[in-house]
């Protein structure tokens, strides 16, 4: 399971612009002042043409497919860059592309391409994923339609333009593509603890015409389903890029750093937690990839291959986000120093869309348990 | 080195129970949980880390060879 060659050019390319565009400093400077998202880095990606990475050509995509989107995003963990690539280019984009009509597509996907426009899909009520606890309503008014309820936790949904909200209630799952600055549209947002931004959104009674409807009344299930295929296996990328960044800069602490009159990894307990890692990030290599391309290849396996890479990649980057800290001492737990930063972004990664317990029960489920 | 290492999976399952919400940074009360969390981090590198204690368990008390 490796990368082809325009996989790989694409990875290497992404090194170089996240690199010069995106490094840890810029993540610091936009926290200090007190800014929630960084538009140069947007721009230039955009550039790129990395926000149409999974959009089919016919809408001004780049459809490179999934495997593209992850080695992108796999970058994008390694130095924390912070957009709205996953979120809007990646999730809202696919979900608009599986459920939309030609018109709807034709409507919101070249905007996304482009990185003009920027989409967010507004499913979790409680705080965690679960789409069998939905009660945001729709009710047929006319032709239009009258929506009602909360969102919670939505990240990066503070500066979206549109957002995709999931009703559920008799009418069966549905999404609309409603724009958030709406009459009715109300969103509270939080700072969060890797210095994003997450969204508490009320909808009251928001009138959305007719169009506004993705597919068919009720009919989103199956676009949902693929929908968080696609958002667990992407990223399932970027934790797996967050583990990799955090584990190379551990092992090269543990042959500088001494103490005790020794490079402290000479420490035995230290070259065995580290070599469990190793071996812990190698199987997570193989996982993201396994997910992404059956995504690419739309396989019958898709799901249960996504679940799988982001239960696993949840629970190893949280095992190399703590060691991180843990292997840098003293210097590991400021702020000054970057590793923690690391820590702060898994986090966040392993709880948005289906946290790891969310994951292993979809796996075991479509496994027949 | 117990008691730290246990208060560090008791954060992060309040991390796990508390869900998106857990992740507010806010700086008032409401943020407690994550500051908590990590809080507990520090709590195993200071004042001798989590392996410093381990060695002395095993050096002192278990009495195993150096």
């Amino acid at each position: 399971m490796i990368l082809n060659e325009e996989q790989q050019l694409l990875k290497d390319s992404a090194k170089l612009l996240l690199s010069e565009n995106a490094p840890m400093s810029a993540l610091r400077a936009m926290r200090d002042a007190g800014d929630d998202h960084m538009p140069e880095l947007w721009s230039k990606m955009s550039e790129a043409g990395w926000p149409g990475i999974v959009i089919p050509d016919a809408y001004s995509g780049l459809e490179f497919g999934y495997v593209g989107a992850g080695v992108v995003l796999e970058e994008m963990g390694r130095t924390l860059a912070l957009s709205p690539f996953l979120s809007s280019a990646v999730v809202a984009a696919s979900l608009i592309n599986q459920l939309g009509s030609e018109q709807q597509k034709e409507k919101y996907l070249p905007g996304i391409a482009t990185g003009e426009l920027t989409a967010v899909l507004a499913a979790d009520e409680t705080g965690f994923f679960d789409l069998s606890t939905i009660e945001t309503t729709a009710s047929a008014s006319g032709d239009d339609y009258v929506l009602s309820g909360n969102k919670r936790g939505v990240i990066d949904g503070h500066n979206a333009d549109l957002l995709l909200v999931v009703t559920g209630g008799d009418a069966g799952m549905s999404v609309f593509a409603v724009e958030s600055g709406a009459e009715g549209v109300t969103s509270k947002t939080r700072l969060i603890v890797d210095s994003q931004r997450a969204a508490d959104i009320t909808l009251d009674n928001v009138t959305v015409s007719g169009d506004a409807l993705l597919g068919s009344l009720g009919g989103a299930s199956e676009a949902m389903e693929f929908t968080i295929d696609v958002a667990a296996a992407c990223s399932a990328a970027e934790m797996l890029g967050i583990s990799i960044e955090t584990f190379e800069r551990t092992v090269g602490y543990l042959k500088e750093r001494e103490q005790f009159g020794s490079k402290i990894g000479t420490f035995q307990g230290l070259q065995h937690r580290a070599a469990q890692l190793f071996a812990e990030i190698e199987v997570s290599k193989s996982a993201v990839l396994a997910a992404l391309q059956a995504l690419d290849a739309n396989s019958e396996k898709r799901s249960v291959l996504a679940s799988m890479a982001k239960a696993k990649c949840s629970k190893v980057v949280r095992n190399a986000t703590e060691e991180g800290v843990q292997m840098h001492g003293g210097i590991g737990m400021t702020d000054e120093f970057d590793i923690g930063f690391f820590m702060k972004r898994a986090a966040v990664c392993r709880q948005a869309y289906g946290d790891y317990h969310f994951h292993a029960d979809r796996f075991a489920t479509l496994r027949g348990y | 080195m117990y008691g730290t290492e246990l208060n560090k999976l008791r954060q992060e399952l309040y991390m796990a129970i508390g869900s998106t919400d857990a992740l507010n940074f806010d700086t008032d009360s409401k943020g407690a949980l994550v500051r908590n969390w990590l809080r507990s981090k520090a709590n195993s590198i200071e004042g001798g880390t989590t392996e410093v204690q381990l060695n002395i368990i095993a050096k002192r008390i278990l009495g195993l060879p150096a």
